[in-house]
């Protein structure tokens, strides 16, 4: 369910391409207005339930009007310094139609990627955005060897190997600060969100997105901050999802959770949240056991509060605290940011940002690590 | 106020002719040196305005090939190398077609590479979005100002036809950039527009035209100058403008000087005016000096005097400037487009030089000239002011000395001209001493033909004629200054006048011997000495399939950037029977042409001039295949630019450059078959969309000799303002001169002179004078013309052109003289002849 306000306001704004907008106007864009300029009823919708196909949806289905590779881990050196990263590649389609005109460059499919790196142990976060054209190959997205690349940040098949349909891959980028060489290999299957793959967004037919999701991969490789390179271990978490949906006029944004627990499950949950405040019925989740099943959870079953709020450098006010409890799967979890301030303050700003975890499960102390995603503040 | 500032001002009021002649001379002194000033500075600042409008950011660019820069090769550096702060450019010209052919920049850009580079592109419209999603997904789309696209008549949504590289295409607007203070000067001659939709508009297959670049260190530098392939150069941002103003370097140097030559001849008139000045107050000033007076204070008063004048002057040149500007900024700007690079001035830019420049032209310059008047009337004894006579003879008794001067003049004039030197203002410097020679002959030259003529005036005209002949020996300090004056005007008009039709002749010689081929083939060009459009190879098929062709030439011009300088190389397909259209400065012809087929290059003059070459001599070019050294085989004659051109045989061009596609194509006809016949099959030939401009040798050469013309109308409309300012000169010291001799007039009145005979007595007076300073004029013109065309323009341009001395110019000159002193002289005259004699002989 991700990124939805990020890919919708990065289109409207792109055009302005380098202005300094206020972000107050930024984070007020009216998600509807934003959306409603999608009229090209040409794009494909998720409508109904589909056979996924592998590895031919790894890669782009440019029909669709937006469409990303999201990458989220928390790794750790070998002497316990504590890292979290983000890299996502967002691809989103001008028009339906294919390309006319000869020109390489000439292109309708426009990406954008972020990158960041959160250096826990010293308490610092690194962010950096690019965007390009698919025109030129500058950009791009391909199955089979599976590529997905904005210039020189790539992901890459980086063997042959695969496991559970996915195969070994590696993960390149790199901002002024600081760099990522990763290797990523899945443990786990991978899930199908919502029904089936059918992951519902609105009342509306075809107001709904394919997603589906690898929730643990096995992660090695390098991290590289002000000029210092650490060995790091760890897991990551991938999400791929397509649409051309469209928010509901009353819905304002959302708190979303990735999160990785000790004892080898997984969970992750968003709430939507309405414009008055209050959580919306298409908020849901998932729990994924040692083996790989998972669960729905849906909006009656979870209760996620705010514990603590707290304004960020831009003067926006982000909650930085939450419990959350799912009485049916008797957990309750307070989540924490692993560093306070975690805001893109990009071209399209929200707050993404490595958390920590810890409370019970089944009775037992549990602790672990994840990623939250806040938007619409 | 005291009563010495008080009878400065009476003397002032009391002539206003004279003082306002004066004022109107530095006036127009000034205002042909400052329009001239600015409409050059107008037009360099626009071009390097429209230069930083699309350099932005960049610190550097990388240059490619002679077909740019291959996309794979941009992809590479951002995608494989991570390079960033790097955007790709492709930039053309376009004209619309139904609005009085104005001319746009047509700049190809990638949006996400561009903000760290021109931030202009921040202010669109509201509808921000949408625009951005047309530039993509609609071919051909472009966002310009708000401003352009009112002027146009255009909204958001429209088309709009243009040509470009001389296709007919149809332009989007997708919608207009808001300006502020920051873009206005920028977006002023700019389309913008996709990379995508630049490439397909101008057929730069998988091409960009060069890579902007920011770099912050030297590391930077040295990472990506080791990425560039053979051929390839990262080059300072600002070397395109660098290069463009080299370009203008000897045409701007030679525009201001004609314009200071308009401004000599203003100062003679100062200096005549301030000399005048103080002659007729004499007696005024002796008796000042007798009532105690210093000869400090009456240098000083003169001086003011000159000081108002001047600062009059100045300030009214200054508003003169600013409407003959405008004219000249047209005339200008359109000699550059001509002849140089495509530019469009629509404002009028003044820099602090220009105006420190006119000002201390005009008023300084005033004060120095009237630094001897002033002198001598703070050397005006008591005494000896009352007597007239005493001045007049000493003139005379240092006529021998003044011959000795001029000719010593003469002769340092002349060895500073024959110092070899490239530099074109020691040869202007050199220019000055043989005019103030010149002028120091003329009281000689007085006397001698006042000598002859005396007694054919006594003849013809009796006791008035011999009178008006002695009166100018009776006041030769005078209308000696007088004389000089005009005949220096007359002169600088003999000489631009030689020297443009010497150039003239010489060119169209050229001409005719170059352009030996039937029917001329080329794609619409924006510059008109060049052609920058480049026609498909499949048309000089076409061309040479059609039956009546006998034989073709092709060539294909490109730019080489190197070394912060730009050269033309011409790559000629010559047929044998066209190398009879090279005359060779230097080389044997048939050893010559041997070598140009073997892989030498020929050079034109200008370029070997500039760049020190001859025959044998070894040139180093910047090829797609990296650096080359070729040997220069000949050099030949060519007045078609003055930057200089390179020839190489189109074989072995294509051995070291990737260029495609012809820049013109020439053909000749079968004898017996018809060159319209040709004309027209070529025209009607199916060429893709592709606009030809098909000439024969006749429009074409006519319409070269144009452009010639084009380019010296500037020369000729400075040549018409020094007439007007050696006009107002001489006005103005006749009439000061005939005014002056009231009393004497007066006596020979109660005399029993006629009015009549008193009119003409004048007017045979002035007459004369202008004989004299026609008759001058004339061997000093040819001189000029000599310098111009031997020394100024060989130094300029490196052209060697036929000196032609023409009666129909000499004629012109010594009519413009006479007419001059007689029109001059009229107003005076009739003026003396209405006064009573009573009147006359009144003292003041």
């Amino acid at each position: 369910m991700k990124n939805y306000i990020i890919i919708l306001i990065f289109i409207s704004v792109i055009a302005g391409c380098g202005g300094q907008k206020n972000p107050e106007k930024d984070s007020g864009i009216n998600l509807s207005k934003a959306m409603g300029k999608v009229k090209d009823e040409k794009f494909e919708k998720a409508y109904d339930k589909r056979k996924f196909i592998f590895p031919e949806d790894h890669g782009p289905h440019p029909g669709f009007r937006t469409e990303w590779w999201y990458f989220t881990g928390n790794l750790t050196t070998p002497d316990n310094k504590k890292f979290g990263y983000q890299f996502t590649v967002f691809r989103t389609a001008l028009s339906s139609g294919r390309k006319s005109g000869v020109s390489e460059w000439r292109s309708d499919q426009i990406y954008m990627a972020h990158f960041t790196v959160t250096d826990i142990s010293n308490g610092r976060f690194y962010f950096d955005e690019r965007f390009s054209r698919d025109g030129n190959e500058l950009a791009g997205a391909q199955a089979e060897p599976l590529k997905v690349w904005l210039e020189d940040w790539q992901i890459t098949e980086s063997e042959n190997r695969k496991a559970f349909d996915l195969p070994v891959i590696s993960i390149k980028a790199k901002s002024d600060k600081t760099e990522i060489r990763l290797w990523l290999e899945s443990v786990k299957p991978l899930i199908l969100q919502g029904n089936e793959g059918l992951s519902q967004k609105g009342s509306q037919p075809g107001n709904a997105s394919y997603y589906y999701s690898y929730t643990n991969l096995k992660t090695s490789g390098i991290i590289i901050t002000e000029d210092r390179e650490y060995e790091v271990n760890g897991k990551s978490w991938m999400d791929r999802e397509w649409s051309t949906s469209a928010l509901s006029e009353d819905q304002k944004g959302w708190d979303w959770f990735s999160l990785q627990l000790d004892d080898s499950t997984e969970l992750m949950y968003y709430q939507m949240r309405k414009k008055d405040g209050t959580p919306d019925k298409y908020s849901s989740g998932v729990i994924i056991d040692k083996a790989g099943l998972k669960r729905q959870i849906n909006r009656e079953e979870a209760d996620l509060e705010v514990t603590e709020s707290r304004k960020n450098s831009s003067g926006i006010e982000y909650p930085s605290g939450w419990n959350l409890k799912i009485p049916s799967e008797k957990i309750e979890l307070k989540i924490i940011p692993a560093v306070r301030d975690q805001f893109l303050d990009v071209t399209v700003k929200y707050w993404e940002g490595s958390v920590t975890v810890k409370g019970k499960k089944n009775n037992t102390d549990i602790s672990g690590r994840g990623y939250a995603e806040l938007t619409g503040y | 106020m005291n009563s010495l500032n008080k009878s400065s001002i009476r003397y002032l009021l009391k002539h206003p002719w004279q003082f306002g002649l004066s004022v109107l001379g530095i006036a127009m002194g000034v205002a042909i040196v400052v329009s001239i000033d600015i409409a050059s500075y107008s037009s360099s600042k626009a071009f390097n305005l429209s230069l930083d409008a699309v350099a932005g950011k960049a610190t550097h660019q990388i240059t490619g090939n002679s077909d740019g820069i291959p996309d794979s090769f941009y992809r590479s550096l951002r995608k494989d190398k991570g390079i960033r702060n790097i955007a790709p450019v492709i930039e053309s010209y376009v004209s619309i077609q139904d609005s009085g052919r104005r001319v746009f920049k047509l700049l190809g850009v990638d949006f996400f590479a561009e903000r760290p580079f021109r931030d202009y592109f921040s202010e669109t419209d509201s509808s921000a979005g949408d625009v951005f999603n047309k530039l993509f997904t609609k071919p051909n789309s472009i966002i310009l100002s708000g401003e352009n696209m009112k002027k146009l008549n255009l909204s958001p949504g429209d088309s709009v036809k243009v040509l470009i590289n001389g296709k007919e295409k149809y332009l989007y607007i997708a919608g207009f950039i808001k300006e502020n203070d920051n873009n206005r000067s920028a977006l002023e001659n700019l389309f913008i527009t996709d990379i995508a939709s630049a490439q397909e508009l101008t057929e730069k297959k998988n091409n960009i035209d060069y890579i902007d670049v920011i770099i912050n260190n030297e590391s930077e530098e040295k990472i990506i100058n080791s990425l560039l392939p053979d051929g390839f150069a990262l080059q300072k941002s600002g070397s395109r403008s660098q290069t463009a103003e080299q370009m203008l370097d000897a045409f701007n140097i030679n525009l201001t000087s004609l314009s200071l030559l308009a401004l000599i001849v203003g100062l003679f008139l100062i200096y005549n005016t301030m000399t005048f000045s103080v002659i007729q107050r004499r007696i005024l000033i002796g008796t000042l000096r007798s009532i105690g007076v210093t000869s400090g204070e009456i240098s000083r008063l003169i001086l003011k005097e000159s000081l108002i004048i001047g600062i009059a002057g100045t300030i009214a040149g200054f508003a003169a400037a600013y409407f003959i500007s405008k004219y000249l900024l047209i005339i200008i700007s359109r000699t550059i487009n001509d002849l140089y690079y495509v530019v469009s001035v629509r404002e009028i830019y003044i820099s602090p030089f220009i105006i420190i420049k006119g000002i201390s032209l005009g008023v300084i310059a005033t004060l120095l000239s009237a630094l001897k008047p002033a002198k001598e009337a703070s050397g005006v004894h008591p005494r000896s002011a009352m007597i007239r006579s005493e001045q007049e003879s000493s003139i005379i008794k240092k006529i021998p000395r003044m011959t000795i001067a001029g000719i010593l003049f003469i002769i340092a004039g002349a060895v500073t001209l024959i110092i070899p030197s490239k530099n074109i203002w020691l040869s202007y410097f050199g220019i000055l001493p043989v005019i103030t020679g010149f002028s120091l002959l003329t009281p000689l030259v007085i006397i001698i033909v006042e000598k002859i003529f005396s007694p054919v005036y006594k003849k013809l005209f009796g006791i008035t004629g011999k009178m008006s002949s002695r009166s100018i020996l009776q006041n030769i300090s005078r209308t000696y200054i007088a004389i000089a004056a005009l005949s220096l005007a007359v002169a600088a008009t003999v000489g631009v006048g030689t020297m443009v039709s010497s150039f003239r002749s010489t060119v169209i010689d050229w001409l005719e011997t170059r352009l030996n081929a039937d029917v001329f083939i080329s794609a619409p060009s924006l510059i008109s000495r060049r052609n920058d459009a480049v026609l498909n190879e499949e048309i000089l098929d076409k061309i040479k399939a059609i039956e009546e062709v006998k034989d073709y030439n092709f060539y294909r011009e490109v730019e080489i950037f190197q070394d912060g300088k730009r050269y033309h190389l011409l790559a000629s397909g010559l047929s044998k029977r066209s190398y009879k259209g090279f005359k060779f400065k230097e080389g044997n012809p048939e050893d010559a042409w041997k070598s140009f087929e073997e892989g030498e290059i020929f050079v034109s003059e200008p370029f070997a001039y500039r760049n020190d070459l001859s025959v044998g001599s070894k040139l180093v070019l910047k090829t797609d295949k990296g650096m080359r050294e070729f040997r220069v085989a000949g050099v030949y004659y060519d007045y078609a630019s003055d930057q200089g051109l390179i020839t190489i045989q189109y074989r072995h061009f294509k051995e070291y450059w990737n260029a495609k596609g012809y820049s013109g194509i020439s053909v000749f006809v079968k004898d017996d078959k018809a060159i319209g016949t040709v004309k027209d099959r070529i025209q009607s030939l199916d060429t893709g969309g592709q606009q030809l401009v098909v000439r024969t040798y006749k429009f074409l050469r006519d319409s070269s000799v144009e452009i010639f013309d084009r380019t010296f109308l500037v020369a000729n409309v400075l040549q018409i303002l020094s007439v007007i300012v050696a006009f107002i000169g001489i006005l103005s010291s006749l009439m000061s001169l005939q005014l002056e001799r009231k009393r004497e007039l007066g006596i020979l009145r109660a005399n029993g002179l006629l009015p009549s005979q008193l009119f003409l007595m004048v007017n045979l007076q002035t007459l004369l004078m202008g004989l004299i300073a026609g008759l001058t004029a004339l061997p000093l013109g040819n001189i000029l013309a000599a310098i111009l065309i031997y020394i100024i323009n060989k130094r300029s341009f490196g052209w060697t052109m036929q000196f032609e001395i023409l009666p129909g110019i000499l004629a012109e000159a010594l009519l413009l003289s006479l007419a001059a002193a007689l029109l001059a002289g009229i107003y005076p005259a009739y003026k003396m002849s209405k006064t009573s004699p009573a009147n006359a002989l009144r003292e003041e």
